[in-house]
């Protein structure tokens, strides 16, 4: 049974996602990039997931971005929403996901530094701005 | 709205960049797959070939196909068919390009 003063569990996802951004940030600054963009998945994850807890809703066990997404509260699916009322966000969530999946299948095509700083910056733009839209509003 | 409709919307948007294959699969998770084949992709890195395809997608993506997540494939001709990577710009090549340019992991999907 929780406790009343108990941190609420969204919080918690809020700020795990907020540490796992400045990991991600020194990892970046150490040209660890493949590390970098997975702590960086980590934390658009935890805000997504915290977004949801927030709302009344409990996540999936899953680090599929995709169908943290497409979870619904009530009729409307609320992170889709808000990452598609933003033409950058937008941008940002559509080189996540074209990276990902072009990676699984093409294996062959390669990033350069300045590929993973863009992703980087998509990851950390994404979990700034569901962390301001729907967990700190 | 049904596949083929969605297919023609993909189509229409597609006529902005020239092309030699266009592929749509419907995959889970509400997701549609779009392969494209064109060699006005020679020599951009995968972020900019990403971006370009949003580009031109941006308007439908927000409204005709809101509940979907469009992923997008970008490949050149020689990609498609060899398997070889024409990501580097022009005038490098795989052999001189930087030692530190990274394979991703993928251990989360």
């Amino acid at each position: 049974m929780k406790n009343a003063n108990q941190t609420p569990d969204y919080e918690v996802m809020r700020l795990r996602s907020i540490t796992d951004i400045m990991a991600a940030e020194a990892l970046m600054e150490s040209e660890l990039y493949d590390h970098a963009i997975q702590q960086s998945h980590f934390a658009l994850e935890k805000i997504m997931k915290s977004a949801l807890l927030k709302a009344g809703t409990y996540p999936p066990l899953t680090h599929n971005l995709l169908r943290i997404s497409n979870v619904r509260v009530g009729s409307r699916k609320i992170l889709l929403k808000v990452i598609k009322s933003n033409p950058t966000m937008l941008l940002y969530w559509e080189k996540v996901h074209g990276r990902w999946s072009t990676d699984l299948r093409y294996g062959f095509l390669s990033l350069e530094p300045s590929d993973y700083d863009e992703l980087f910056e998509a990851y950390r733009g994404l979990a700034g701005w569901i962390r301001v839209k729907l967990v700190e509003s | 709205m049904d596949k083929s409709q969605i297919s023609r919307i993909i189509v229409e948007n597609l006529k902005g960049l020239e092309h030699k294959s266009l592929e749509v699969l419907f995959e889970e998770e509400d997701s549609i797959r779009i392969i494209v084949v064109s060699d006005e992709f020679i020599g951009l890195r995968l972020m900019k070939r990403l971006e370009m395809l949003s580009q031109l997608f941006s308007h439908t993506s927000a409204n005709d196909l809101f509940d979907y997540h469009l992923i997008f494939n970008p490949l050149t001709s020689k990609e498609s068919e060899l398997g070889v990577s024409e990501t580097l710009e022009e005038g490098r090549s795989q052999e001189d390009s930087p030692s530190n340019i990274a394979r991703p992991s993928h251990p989360t999907y």
